[in-house]
């Protein structure tokens, strides 16, 4: 594998045919940590290194157990929200049947000369729910 | 022939020219592994702080959902039962103004 360095500014290059050994270890690490032949060369040679905690296999165990109670929980969302949306419009018929009654009840009370039912909770539900 | 590219900042590029580049990558790549798994590691904690969230998140809108649904239950018990007393209700009421109508017509027919 021929290796071709440019600066990123003006002209100039460095060309080197690289030894198997050195490319397959850089194929191996490209691999192994999903980043292309490019960037491992590009660390290799500016030298800018990073050091590691040594924690990576309980971070990625972490990722894994956070990933597991994530999908739980959108399994227990999924059917939740299901049924509230189903209870919610039962609720909004009924409240529909409601106020047809009411004003039913308000329309006979008036001609018996009956004091009407004032019953300001059901009416905040009712409109709770026709709003819904 | 296969070949790959590689651009450097100038002066890294510069510093590099005449020197033996395989030398420097055998020495270097072991480096460069601890660097990939110190990023990988970075990479993942910022995934553990999202997912953390995103958990949090979730947590709360089940929590307000249950809530929610809760007390959907409840007004859906009163609204049913409201309903009931009031179909009776009104059921007697409907009698009695029938009633009150046919005494308006005797009433009047008398």
């Amino acid at each position: 594998m021929k290796l071709i360095i440019k600066p990123d500014k003006g002209f100039g290059k460095i060309e080197v045919e690289l030894r198997e050994d050195v490319w397959s270890e850089i194929e191996g690490l490209s691999e192994r940590y999903g980043v292309p032949p490019e960037g491992v060369l590009k660390i290799a040679l500016t030298g800018e290194f990073k050091e590691s905690k040594g924690d990576l296999e309980k971070l990625e165990e972490k990722v894994k157990e956070l990933k597991g109670k994530v999908w739980e929980l959108e399994k227990e969302y999924a059917p939740l929200r299901y049924k509230a949306y189903g209870l919610s419009e039962d609720n909004k018929i009924l409240a529909i049947e409601l106020s047809g009654l009411i004003a039913e009840n308000n329309q006979l009370r008036r001609f018996l000369r009956l004091p009407l039912n004032r019953n300001p909770e059901l009416r905040k539900l009712i409109s709770y729910y026709l709003q819904g | 022939m296969s070949e790959i590219k590689v651009t450097l900042e100038k002066e890294k590029f510069k510093s590099l020219k005449g020197r033996d580049i395989n030398a420097i990558l055998r020495e270097n790549l072991p480096k460069v592994e601890e660097t990939l798994r110190a990023e990988r590691e970075e990479f993942l904690r910022e995934k553990i702080a999202k997912l953390e969230e995103k958990l949090r998140e979730m947590e709360g809108e089940i929590e307000e959902l249950r809530e929610f649904y809760e007390k959907a239950l409840k007004d859906k018990e009163l609204m049913m039962a409201e309903r009931d007393r009031l179909r009776k209700e009104n059921e007697e009421l409907r009698k009695r103004v029938e009633e009150k109508k046919k005494e308006l017509e005797k009433a009047h027919g008398a």
